[in-house]
């Protein structure tokens, strides 16, 4: 609720697919495992929002800033 | 698709109530679905999500840790029919990949259920905050009165640490056998 209330309701939505990532997701580290690719994928996939939702919270200013030499 | 139909409709009926009082709420969604998908705001929200995605998992990840380090530990949690190991999040455990199949429409349920909530308590109320606490209030009673604090993830805390870390754990697949 907290979420929903302070970033809103696609904050919301990112919230619970990421929860229902994380823990259902079947990850291991163990990749004898059958459902061990299913759990890289989606861990990637997880690192993937993460690395857009940083680019684009950017709003097109450097990454890590402005380094003043 | 009967589903995703009453979502949508749900959709339709709170939207401009929703819009009237909290646009705040739905402003990074709008910018979305108008296809301005590098608009700051949503990825904002996307990290903040993930954050906050993760921090709820954080504890049953924890749980899951501990016991597949002493497995000797009674779990509360119920057992995989394959070879009896803990059926709790993440981590060695033996997990079918199906879950991970329909995770998103879980999600949106959980979602859908969260927002609906919300709304039709903020028209009751009139107040964001006391909507929101009311709302969290009714989620969490029908949580344990379904599932138990397991369901709150509240276990996960309680749980004494064991000798081995949990990340030497995570990373041997022995210690989930």
């Amino acid at each position: 609720m907290g979420v929903l209330v302070g970033f809103g309701m696609f904050a919301l939505m990112t919230t619970f697919l990421t929860n229902y990532i994380v823990m259902q997701g079947g990850m291991t580290a163990d990749f004898s495992r059958l459902y061990a690719p299913t759990g890289l994928w989606l861990m990637a996939l997880v690192a993937a929002a993460a690395a857009f939702g940083f680019y684009a919270s950017r709003a097109g200013e450097p990454l890590f800033g402005k380094f003043e030499t | 698709m009967l589903l995703a139909a009453f979502i949508w409709l749900m959709y339709l009926a709170l939207e401009p109530y929703v819009r009237r009082y909290s646009p705040d709420m739905l402003m990074s969604w709008s910018r979305l679905i108008g296809g301005r998908f590098r608009d700051p705001r949503v990825g904002r929200d996307i990290l903040a999500g993930l954050c906050a995605g993760i921090l709820i998992a954080l504890p049953a990840v924890r749980a899951a840790a501990d016991a597949a380090v002493s497995p000797a530990r009674p779990s509360p949690h119920p057992t995989t029919p394959i070879d009896h190991q803990p059926r709790i999040p993440s981590l060695d455990t033996a997990r079918p990949v199906r879950p991970a199949a329909n995770a998103e429409e879980r999600a949106g349920q959980r979602h859908a259920h969260h927002a609906r909530n919300s709304a039709l308590t903020r028209m009751l109320v009139k107040r964001t905050w006391l909507a929101a606490m009311i709302a969290g209030l009714v989620v969490a009673f029908v949580a344990v009165s379904q599932a138990g604090t397991e369901y709150l993830l509240l276990n996960g805390f309680s749980r004494p640490r064991s000798r081995r870390s949990t990340w030497a754990c995570w990373s041997a697949s022995a210690c989930s056998r």
